[in-house]
């Protein structure tokens, strides 16, 4: 039997496709410090793509976009 | 998936190194977490929620004026947070009031009285329900004797006027705070 080589590529990469791995988060710090509801909090880190939640002490945020660097 | 919950991921910046996150209502302050499939990770010190605090019409002892309080009785100080079409006063967290440091004995919640007009030369108003729903407080009028002279440092005199403090919190935890004016009245019962 003749198997394709498209599909010996593709049981190889299957290997893979069910643990896609994801680095810890790490929060390194956020600015500002202190303020008041509503907002911006710029939070920085490693490992923040594909956030799901972000919350403050406890209450749901809403992201609102990538700072300006 | 909830539309919070969609917008935290349309909103995930592409490095996975910083990102923007409002500081939500009810926030209080404590530690910022973020989760991403990896897990939950908590920042090391706290954001600090600076509570605005918003100021709100309180009426003592409502349709009346002047606003007296014996001295000398016993009795109860009735005070009202005035609802508006801006402020619903059913938000109020009853137990968190203090008037001048002093918590109510009861609350209830009635229409009995109207704001100073804001553009108005008026110092005390005895305008009846406006259609809002006020907070009703009640305060021991001595405990609230007591709480002046102390701030004071002396006892309080006949005919003086004195601004008495409410303040307290929403359920939400915003800070509220307001005043009004009470005539002191010594002499008599």
């Amino acid at each position: 039997m003749k198997i394709p080589l498209l599909g010996v590529v593709a049981l190889v990469a299957c290997l893979f496709c069910s643990s896609v791995s994801y680095a810890q988060p790490v929060i390194s710090g956020f600015s500002p410090a202190s303020g008041e509801v509503g907002i911006l909090v710029t939070i920085a880190g490693t490992g923040l793509l594909n956030t799901t939640a972000v919350t403050f002490n406890g209450v749901p945020s809403v992201v609102q976009g990538r700072p300006g660097y | 998936m909830s539309l919070r919950s969609s917008r935290v991921v349309q909103g995930i910046n592409v490095t996975g190194t910083a990102f923007q996150a409002v500081v939500p209502v009810g926030a209080t302050t404590g530690p910022i977490a973020v989760t991403t499939p990896a897990g939950t990770v908590t920042s090391v010190t706290d954001f600090i929620v600076d509570l605005a605090v918003v100021p709100v019409p309180v009426d003592i002892s409502p349709q009346t004026c002047p606003n007296l309080l014996n001295a000398k009785a016993g009795g109860f100080l009735r005070v009202a947070i005035l609802g508006t079409g801006e402020f619903n006063a059913t938000d109020v967290n009853p137990i968190s009031l203090e008037l001048i440091g002093v918590p109510p004995l009861r609350f209830s919640l009635q229409d009995v009285a109207t704001p100073l007009p804001s553009n108005g030369n008026d110092e005390c108003t005895d305008a009846g329900p406006d259609g809002f729903t006020d907070m009703t407080l009640r305060f021991e009028a001595q405990a609230v004797i007591q709480a002046i002279e102390a701030s004071l440092g002396r006892p309080v005199s006949d005919g003086e006027s004195i601004i008495l403090p409410l303040t307290g919190e929403l359920f939400d935890g915003t800070l509220i705070a307001g005043e009004d004016v009470v005539s002191i009245k010594r002499k008599g019962k």
